[in-house]
């Protein structure tokens, strides 16, 4: 089977700017991966690059053995950093917004977790929390039944009372087959949830890994190696 | 799916557009009862035919504020995160866009009709304003025929062209200052400003280019300094004729020209949010 994510030679610049600097990698399905980085790695651009919302400056990335597109974006589920949702609709329309355009989008799903955070379905977007629109926005993304999950930043917002059950529902809700891949730098609270991690530095891979391996062959955590690796 | 965004669009627009045009309808109703009680025209009269005055106006304002704001806000913005990860092709959102927008503009322009019919009910009847419409159609039909109808087709053809492709040439502004990462809005203004400039000069040598040539093969302007003969008159006349003969053909040209701006505005505007899509 090929890999559901796969980069050769990924470079992203912004003008003088070297956002990525030659990314290889290759992620199979069905796993928990950490992709792991300080501020300014290059985490969100090489997110936002498997979401076509940025065109590569060299090189190539592949969802499935396909460039990002229509086709990809139907099998990727992706949570940005930033709020999207509008002004205008309430909770239970962004639902249906979601069911109209994503196939595999399970409204029942969607309303159980927002029971379960005690959102209520019939306010109004705008007047959401900040952390509460993290949460619909994070509900929305895995009420899908996607292949590939992109999760920037999930639990920064909220409180980790409910980042507990966050993380559980995304490992509750993934089936086998798919592939999460949460960025983050809060690798504390995540790091019990993850198969690998994906170090990133400046732009450079500086280390792919599973987790057992860190923990058998290193005998630390991931939290304590990361430390190390990006020792200011 | 494109279907599917025009209905959203619709959705998050008719919110704004449907209260506007029944406060201007309330008005002009409001105006009619006012007419209706005495004959001098009073303070209260006054005061709600300039507030009728500023919501026809505003509405307008309206209808073009939220072509630009929707386009801006909702692609090129934050929400521009959820509309660019839908399972759609980038054009389909450009052309969503422009068909609720124009749908609008065209809507407001027929509801500022009728709440100008309702207000002049107060004068003159229903029928009258009817009676008076056909007439200046027989009028114009006995002067042009059966033309008329190709008057009109190229009338409505030309205004919805030109609706399209002033919006598209917004579009493609507000895309191009968007690759700007500090002065999206200035550097949109200074796109449209360029844009702008550009075109008029590429129209103007078009149609002026065939102008310079023809007028050697048909009258010197020079001539019109000089003593008519008779048979000068005549051919000025013909030429003016001839004119009128080429307006209808002049028009549409000016219509494609209007067209091909409109596809050019389109393609560098989908360009742009295909391949250097800037989201902050």
């Amino acid at each position: 089977m090929n890999a559901i994510f796969e980069c050769n030679n990924l470079k992203k610049s912004f003008g003088v700017n070297h956002a990525l600097a030659g990314i290889d990698l290759r992620v199979e399905r069905g796993r928990i991966i950490g992709l792991l980085g300080p501020n300014g790695s290059g985490k969100t651009t090489l997110i936002k690059l498997a979401n076509n919302l940025l065109t590569p400056t060299e090189g190539s990335i592949l969802i499935g053995g396909k460039k990002p597109g229509v086709e990809t974006k139907k099998i990727v589920s992706y949570l940005p950093e930033k709020t999207y949702l509008n002004n205008w609709m309430r909770v239970h329309q962004i639902i249906e917004f979601f069911a109209d355009f994503y196939d595999d989008f399970k409204p029942e799903k969607a309303y159980d977790m927002l029971k379960r955070l005690n959102i209520d379905h019939r306010d109004r977007l705008k007047n959401l929390s900040k952390g509460n629109k993290e949460k619909v926005q994070l509900i929305l993304v895995m009420s899908r039944e996607a292949e590939l999950y992109l999760l920037d930043e999930p639990i920064g917002g909220v409180d980790p009372a409910a980042r507990d059950y966050i993380l559980e529902t995304i490992i509750s809700n993934y089936s086998d087959n798919a592939t999460v891949i949460i960025s983050t730098h809060l690798i504390a609270d995540i790091e019990k949830i993850l198969d690998d991690v994906i170090f990133i530095k400046e732009g450079k891979v500086v280390l792919t890994s599973t987790v057992d391996s860190i923990r058998d062959e290193k005998g630390k955590s991931v939290d304590a190696l990361f430390r190390e690796v990006f020792k200011c | 799916m494109l279907g599917k965004l025009i209905k959203y669009e619709i959705k998050a627009t008719s919110r704004i557009f449907l209260p506007l045009y029944l406060v201007l309808i309330l008005f002009a109703v409001i105006n009619y009862f006012m007419a209706l009680g005495s004959g001098n025209f009073t303070l209260p009269k006054f005061i709600t035919l300039t507030l009728y005055i500023l919501i026809l106006v505003g509405m307008f304002v309206v209808s073009f504020i939220v072509m630009l704001q929707r386009f801006y806000k909702n692609l090129l913005s934050e929400e521009g995160y959820l509309m660019f990860t839908l399972p759609v092709q980038p054009w389909k959102h450009i052309i969503c866009k422009l068909i609720v927008s124009s749908i609008w503009t065209i809507l407001s322009v027929i509801i500022a009709v009728i709440s100008i019919l309702i207000i002049a009910l107060q004068e003159v009847a229903l029928t009258d304003i009817f009676n008076e419409i056909s007439k200046i159609w027989s009028m114009m039909y006995q002067a042009l025929g059966n033309k008329i109808y190709l008057y009109v087709i190229q009338f409505v053809t030309g205004a919805i062209v030109s609706l399209a492709t002033s919006t598209l040439i917004i579009y493609a502004a507000m895309a191009i200052g968007h690759l700007s990462n500090n002065h999206k809005i200035l550097a949109s203004i200074g796109s449209y400003l360029g844009l702008y400039t550009l075109s008029q000069i590429v129209a103007s040598i078009i149609f002026l280019l065939p102008l310079f040539q023809s007028q050697n093969t048909h009258y010197n302007i020079n001539d019109m300094n000089l003593q008519l003969t008779g048979n000068q008159y005549a051919n000025l006349y013909i030429n003016i004729m001839g004119f009128r003969q080429m307006l209808p053909r002049f028009m549409w040209g000016a219509i494609a020209l209007s067209a091909v701006f409109g596809a050019a505005y389109f393609i560098i505007t989908d360009q742009i949010l295909n391949k250097r899509l800037n989201l902050e």
